[in-house]
């Protein structure tokens, strides 16, 4: 499997080698691609915890140029003597200005030569570029670090597997033009690494590498295990002494191997837990620059070596041909060490300490840009002398050379930009603002830029709450104002390494609403680190949740945890317990269901998110408890009706003013997809935007055509829903749907319908008098004083629930739901009359079988049990005695709420109907005028007649050709048409 | 000795008046090598003018004296509103390779190489925040000499004119960086008078095209003190006599003549913010049944007569036109919070002016403006609205509605109350008309007074209200808590009003009776 030309480089070998042998070759291209990192290595350009200045681009240019050359990697042995492994560098910071002419001075001497080497009109570095084996560039840490295999190494393991600067490989991928020259030259390996040091610490980078190659061989989980127990954290019970033993890291890069991952999310706790590598973690996070880029070098040789050893004891699929392909397959690749697991800290908290250091942060994405081609490397041509330089991008910037570097050009301004020669990786600014709950009372939420590369890109949205690790820069900006001073600034921004998808202290999002779009989202973070045992929460909280689970399951124990939660849903609000728990079942939601077998790919899908409408008198605390459910609410978006258009709703299509491109802004429905959407004043939203809902609640989607973009997006979300009664107080007399300004259809769509009403009693009233005034004498607000669960508890069982359990009805359960819809169907018989009420639908089956499962999640029970659908029937009999009885019968009737019209109602207008005919017949055929027909028919009933219903009685008969009205308002005269 | 040290003092205030920087420089040169040296400006800039005197000659930056009135680097003081701090820390060199001071715009002249060559580790932070001169303050609280005599040439044009509370009227608005950032945080519409160097600065933040805008460096900051107007005066005697002579005042300055409505107006001014939790918020007042205005543009009398008087009052114009156009609560637009009516300081007079009302359409954003000021005279919060989220922000204001109808077109308040002309109907006067009471003074240092109170009930006194809240419902059944409530309010701000603190009967029985008149 090893691929002959890499018959080991020692590393003596001498410049002349080089020169002679690897124009073309991608080996020395990759070791070029070392060169910068080296500088930032060794040329103290700055102390390493303020950053790089813009002075390393100086180094990076000359190296580039060497590059251009065909020039090997520059001889770094002289600047430091070896041996003196970690003395700290005596450094001033005026080195660099001593350090770099020498260097370039080497340039100059080798110039000629490379000329010569170069036809003018064919780029010297051309095949090198397009044959590079791709570079351990990453876009999150700007200096590559690509550390060359130290010697040791490679002596001990075979030979090309090891490296990673692999000709094999280069050749196998990427055939160039210069196939001659592919015959691969040995690579120089540098100075033994004991001298490489962080510029302006102790840190030894040899050490690093090796701390980490003994870390990620050696670390087992028990030590993480022992390390939480010592910090007194909860541990998870392993299921054999075995897997504490596994090597756990070994695991994982067999299996990015298998997937072709090549992210490995690193828990920076496993660090700290494994005690040899204890160091790491605060190099770590004070260094990352140079660190991660080291660990993603051993980690690379790692691979390999493992690998390698799989070949050789012929592990399944890496035997022969097989093995020697996926070998080559690993060296091509460029493997990242992602850490994460750092305490977040509050971004306003980001300090110019920070700069430089790995940290932590939470928040929610408010913009993304597009894609944004990212400037890796620039290429510049002389005009004059077709020289040819790469420049590095460093801290953001690229600079242009000013003059031709060759000495015997030197031209000033005539390097020009190759576009097409260019390298570019993608990259994508994302603004993340404050969460709500971050931000500290009474002050206006901070944001901050992060820029996120390669596979981050595009992984979250608008809208995600995101927990991000990264590496906090401060920059230098020069702002030429309008003003006569030239003003430096310093910008900040996080350059991501690791993103993390929602925050705990919220619901977590329903993963089966999610799975199209965002499962790739926990996928980035490859293989390891959010281990499998801990798929969605990140391992950083692990065992800290192995604690809080068993909390929760202890909790889930008590008899009376369904009063205890509906108790501390919304602990300032009295009463209202049937409400609340409507609410509770809500967050928990039922299970989503698909038939897998379907027709066209998964079937239909039916939605668990239970809909809740609230109806009431103004001031009955409707709106605090939207508010306080969009707290705990996953991906929550509490809306007004009343001041939401359409748009507001749903989608806009809007011109982003980084890109100036259209995007599509997601409206509230949208953003809370996988979670709750709370409209108050719901009946007082358009027409237009009502219709968007009633997509919404059926099909789950919304689309968008607006602006040339045509979409549907997902709108997978439970609906919270408050409206006010018609007239603002609620009239008993009247059937829901006449209280209530929105259409039966819509209506129908919410599982659960409360009335909130504001009774008169004078006994309530004394209560509330003597609290008041009480109140008025303390001048302090009520405390409860109750047992009930802590914000962030409730937020964290339901969160809980909503991830882990999924019940299922057990056959118990099904034959109650069964029996509960044939006893709810059956409510609607009357024993005295023909006549049918329609009390339950399979609408109300569907909501049943909802409600049963989200109690039964409540209970953290695997299966729903009888009690489940009792108290779900308990529920909706409660829910429907409220909203669909009929005032005038006082019988349920759920045609009510489905069609407008009840049995009642419609019995009525039979007889208003027969009786208006009748009247007609009997006048004169002039008609009969409206008011004395209403007058007339008052006379004969013995109830009420409704002008309302009177109108729509005459409409029906219009409509039907029976009867004709003419005349405006006041003198409207019905006729009877003859005939008919 | 003690003479010697204030004379000492007088003359380095002089010279930290006349050049700043260089007094910077001195403290820096003092104390440069102190862990906080921001903390050190704090405390020398605040200690050297400490006293109310000292303090009186820092020039004032204000509408009246703009940034053009002063030099580059000048000395001004700035009494502020603060209006947006979102904006997200700024970092500078605290230290120049040269060894020279950085922040307070004093490396500016410098070259460019010297701060890349600097030390990143002397990176500090500055809060950045943007504050504008306090919307709707009264002429009377400025403490300045009146400079009347000059008016200044150049009428200041406000470079981000978006960021004030009120559009069109004249203020300043400014970058202010604190650097002293251990203190409090500076949150919305907290009113602070900042002490700082002046300059044209560039704005800081995510902009692709660099605005130079006025940035005060900011030596020393404190928060405003409303009671320095009352500084000299002697305290008050005989509250009942004043609040007389003070209703009738406005009765017939601004009420034609009205007590009823007078007493309903000066009561709810006087209302603040008790509890949150369980909302005990000021009383908000209609005066409903106005005469229509004689003109569109004039403005109720009550504006002018009550800003004569209190210290900081807006005139809110709910005209369809402007609730239709005008931005009622603050938003974030591209990162930047562009400002709206409501959002102005704790303890604004808020007059909502609906006189001259047409037949039209409101239209979305109108709509979204009734809906956030209703919710501002009923639970006292404003959203600020920001991408993906609104946060609510407490406030603290009063609310009175002017309205030609027998109740308002859009907004529900606690009280109605109908005017009752006495004399001839002078509701629309200018200005100009308005006779100033010699008792002006009088009545402010009074105002402010009663409104800081706090009303004790006593235990007796809530045992008759609660007989007396039982004993009314059984004769009127519509009787709710809310008119509780209400009466409760009411009848603690009657007896602020009266100087009591402690509520009695009578005073329950009268203020009992002023509700039920209205009731009837």
């Amino acid at each position: 499997m090893s691929s002959p030309p890499m018959e080991f480089p020692t590393s003596d070998l001498d410049d002349v080698n080089m020169e002679e042998g690897t124009t073309l070759n991608n080996t020395v291209e990759q070791s070029m691609a070392d060169a910068p990192a080296a500088q930032t290595l060794f040329l103290p350009t700055t102390p390493s915890t303020a950053g790089t200045p813009s002075r390393t681009q100086l180094g990076g240019s000359a190296v580039a140029a060497r590059r251009a050359l065909g020039m090997s990697t520059p001889r770094r042995t002289p600047l430091f003597a070896p041996g003196g492994s970690s003395s700290p560098l005596p450094y001033p910071s005026s080195s660099p200005a001593k350090k770099t002419p020498t260097r370039r001075s080497q340039n100059v001497a080798s110039s000629p030569r490379s000329v010569a080497d170069s036809e003018p009109l064919d780029f010297p570095t051309s095949p090198t570029a397009i044959a590079t084996p791709p570079r351990n560039r990453r876009g999150d840490i700007h200096s590559t670090l690509a550390v060359t295999p130290s010697r040791r190494r490679v002596k001990t393991t075979k030979a090309g597997a090891s490296d990673n600067l692999n000709s094999d490989a280069a050749r196998l991928s990427v055939p160039t033009s210069s196939a001659p020259q592919l015959s691969a030259v040995p690579l120089p390996s540098e100075e033994p690494d004991e001298i490489r040091a962080i510029w302006g610490t102790t840190v030894n980078l040899g050490e690093t590498m090796k701390l980490f190659r003994d870390f990620l061989q050696g670390f087992k989980p028990k030590y993480r295990i022992a390390h939480d127990r010592e910090n007194g954290l909860r541990t998870r019970a392993l299921s054999s002494a075995a897997e504490g033993e596994t090597t756990l890291y070994e695991v994982y890069l067999r299996r990015m191997r298998q997937t072709g991952e090549t992210n490995l999310n690193l828990d920076v706790v496993n660090l700290l837990a494994y005690p040899p590598s204890k160091k790491l973690h605060a190099q770590l996070t004070k260094y990352p620059q140079e660190v991660i880029p080291a660990m993603d070098q051993v980690l690379k040789d790692l691979m390999l070596e493992v690998a390698a050893i799989d070949a050789d004891t012929g592990a399944e699929g890496m035997v022969g041909e097989e093995g020697e392909a996926e070998i080559a397959d690993i060296m091509a690749k460029i493997y990242k060490v992602r850490p994460f697991g750092l305490p977040a800290v509050n971004m306003r908290d980001l300090n110019p300490g920070d700069t430089d250091k790995l940290v932590c942060i939470k928040g929610l994405v408010i913009r993304a840009t597009p894609v944004i081609p990212d400037m890796k490397v620039a290429f510049f041509r002389c005009l004059t002398c077709s020289h040819t330089v790469q420049v590095e991008i460093d801290r953001g910037k690229i600079d242009e050379p000013s003059r031709c570097p060759r000495d015997v050009c030197a031209s000033v301004g005539t390097m020009s930009l190759v576009h097409n020669r260019c390298e570019f990786a993608d990259r994508q600014v994302i603004r993340l603002q404050e969460t709500p709950d971050a931000v500290p009372d009474g002050q206006t939420p901070h944001t901050v830029s992060l820029s996120v590369y390669d596979e981050l890109v595009d992984v979250s949205k608008p809208g995600d709450r995101l927990v991000v690790s990264g590496i906090f820069r401060s920059v230098p900006v020069r702002i030429n104002s309008r003003t006569r001073t030239i003003k430096s600034l310093f910008k900040t921004y996080l350059d991501v390494v690791h993103i993390r998808i929602g925050s705990e202290g919220r619901l977590g999002t329903d993963k089966s609403t999610r799975s199209v779009v965002t499962d790739r989202i926990p996928g980035i973070g490859g293989v390891g680190g959010v281990g499998e045992e801990e798929e969605e929460d990140g391992g950083s909280a692990k065992m800290l949740k192995t604690e809080l689970e068993e909390k929760l399951r202890e909790l889930s124990q008590r008899p009376d945890i369904y009063d205890l939660l509906a108790r501390s849903l919304a602990p300032s609000i009295w009463a209202m317990d049937d409400v609340k728990k409507g609410i509770l079942l809500m967050l928990f939601g039922g299970t989503n269901k698909s038939i897998a077998r379907g027709g066209g790919g998964g079937g239909p899908r039916y939605r668990g998110d239970i809909n809740v409408l609230l109806v009431g008198d103004p001031g009955t605390s409707k709106s605090q408890i939207l508010k306080y459910v969009h707290k705990i609410a996953p991906r929550g978006v509490y809306t007004s009706g009343k001041g939401s258009s359409a748009v507001g709703l749903t989608a806009y299509v809007t011109r982003d003013p980084d890109s100036k491109q259209l995007v599509l802004e997601s409206g509230a429905l949208v953003l809370s997809d996988g979670g709750v959407c709370c409209i108050d004043e719901f009946d007082k939203m358009s027409d237009a935007t009502r219709s968007v809902l009633h997509e919404v609640m059926e099909q789950q989607t919304v689309s968008v055509a607006k602006a040339g973009i045509i979409t549907t997006l997902n709108a997978r979300t439970s609906i919270l829903a408050a409206a006010n009664p018609v007239g603002s107080k609620y009239d008993d007399k009247l059937p829901i749907t006449r209280n209530i300004d929105l259409p039966p259809t819509l209506i129908s769509r919410f599982d659960l319908l409360y009335l909130v009403l504001d009774k008169v009693d004078e006994a309530v009233d004394r209560r509330l008098a003597q609290h008041l005034v009480a109140l008025y004498l303390e001048d302090a607000p009520e405390t409860g004083g109750q047992d009930i669960l802590p914000l962030d508890q409730l937020s964290a069982y339901i969160t809980y629930a909503r991830s882990r359990i999924q019940p299922v009805i057990t056959e118990d359960a099904s034959h109650e739901l069964v029996r509960s819809y044939v006893e709810m169907r059956k409510a609607g018989e009357d024993p005295r009359s023909s006549e049918k009420r329609i009390t339950a639908t399979t609408r109300q089956l569907e909501s049943m079988i909802r409600l049963s499962e989200a109690h039964a999640r409540m209970r953290f029970s695997p299966f729903v049990e009888l009690d489940d659908v009792k108290e779900a029937y308990r529920l909706m009999r409660e829910a429907i005695r409220t909203s669909a009885m009929d005032p005038r019968t006082g019988k349920i009737d759920l045609s009510l709420i489905d069609t407008g019209i009840g049995q009642q109602q419609r019995r009525v207008r039979g007889d208003m109907r027969k009786e208006i005919l009748n009247l007609l017949d009997g006048g004169n055929t002039r008609g009969v005028k409206w008011s004395d027909a209403m007058k007339k028919l008052e006379n004969q009933s013995s109830i009420r007649v409704d002008s309302q219903e009177f109108t729509a009685v005459i409409q029906d008969l219009e409509r039907e050709g029976m009867v004709k009205v003419v005349g405006e308002r006041d003198r409207r005269v019905i006729r009877r048409i003859e005939g008919a | 000795m003690g003479r010697e040290l204030w004379t000492m003092e007088a003359s380095s205030a002089s010279d930290a008046l006349r050049d700043p920087r260089k007094a910077l420089l001195d403290v820096y040169n003092a104390h440069g090598e102190s862990e906080d040296f921001p903390a050190v400006v704090h405390e020398h800039f605040s200690n050297l003018f400490r006293t109310f005197d000292a303090f009186r000659t820092i020039p004032a930056l204000s509408p009246k004296s703009p940034p053009e009135a002063h030099a580059d680097g000048a000395l001004v003081r700035f009494r502020a509103m603060v209006q947006d701090t979102s904006q997200s820390p700024e970092m500078y060199m605290s230290r120049l390779c040269t060894g020279a001071p950085g922040g307070w715009n004093l490396e500016s002249g410098s070259d460019e190489d010297i701060l890349g060559r600097s030390d990143y580790a002397n990176l500090r932070e500055c809060t950045v925040i943007w504050a504008t001169s306090i919307p709707g303050e009264s002429d009377w609280v400025s403490d300045v000499p009146d400079a009347s005599g000059e008016s200044p040439e150049v009428v200041h044009r406000p470079p981000r004119p978006h960021k004030f509370p009120i559009p069109g009227l004249p203020h300043v608005g400014a970058q202010v960086k604190i650097y002293d950032t251990a203190g409090r945080d500076a949150k919305p519409t907290d009113l602070m008078e900042f002490v700082g160097v002046l300059h044209a600065d560039v704005l800081y933040g995510e902009h692709d095209e660099p605005v130079s805008v006025p940035t005060l460096h900011t030596l020393f900051s404190k928060p405003v003190d409303r009671s320095v107007p009352f500084r000299d005066s002697p305290s008050l005697d005989n509250a009942s006599d004043i609040r007389h002579q003070l209703i009738s005042w406005v009765a017939d300055e601004a009420l034609a003549g009205d007590t009823n409505a007078a007493e309903w107006v000066l009561l709810v001014c006087m209302a603040q913010v008790q509890v949150r939790q369980t909302p005990l918020l000021p009383p908000s007042l209609t005066l409903s049944k106005l005469p229509p205005p004689p003109a569109l543009s004039a403005s109720p009398a009550l504006c002018t007569v009550l800003s004569l008087l209190l210290p900081q009052v807006i005139k809110l114009p709910a005209t369809l036109d402007s609730l239709n156009k005008e931005r009622y609560v603050p938003e974030s637009k591209e990162e930047d919070l562009h400002s709206g009516y409501l959002q102005v300081p704790a303890g604004t007079t808020v007059i909502i002016s609906e006189v001259g009302l047409q037949e039209g359409k409101l239209h979305e954003k109108g709509v979204a403006n009734v809906v956030a000021a209703q919710n501002a005279i009923t639970s006292q919060t404003i959203p600020y609205v920001f991408p993906f989220s609104e946060f609510s922000f407490n406030t603290d204001m009063n609310f009175i509605v002017m309205t030609e109808g027998s109740k308002s077109a859009f907004f529900k308040t606690d009280v109605i109350v109908p005017v009752q002309p006495q004399s001839t109907p002078n509701y629309y006067r200018s200005g100009s008309d308005i006779v100033q009471s010699p008792m002006l003074a009088t009545f402010r240092q009074y105002l402010h007074h009663v409104k800081n109170l706090t009303v004790r009930v006593g235990e007796q006194m809530s045992e008759l209200i609660q007989s007396d809240f039982v004993a009314s419902r059984r004769q009127d059944q519509s009787l709710t808590a809310e008119d509780l409530i209400l009466r409760m309010k009411i009848a603690k701000l009657m007896a602020q009003s009266l100087d009591l603190e402690e509520l009695d009967a009578e005073t329950w029985h009268r203020s009992s009776a002023l509700y039920d008149r209205l009731k009837s």
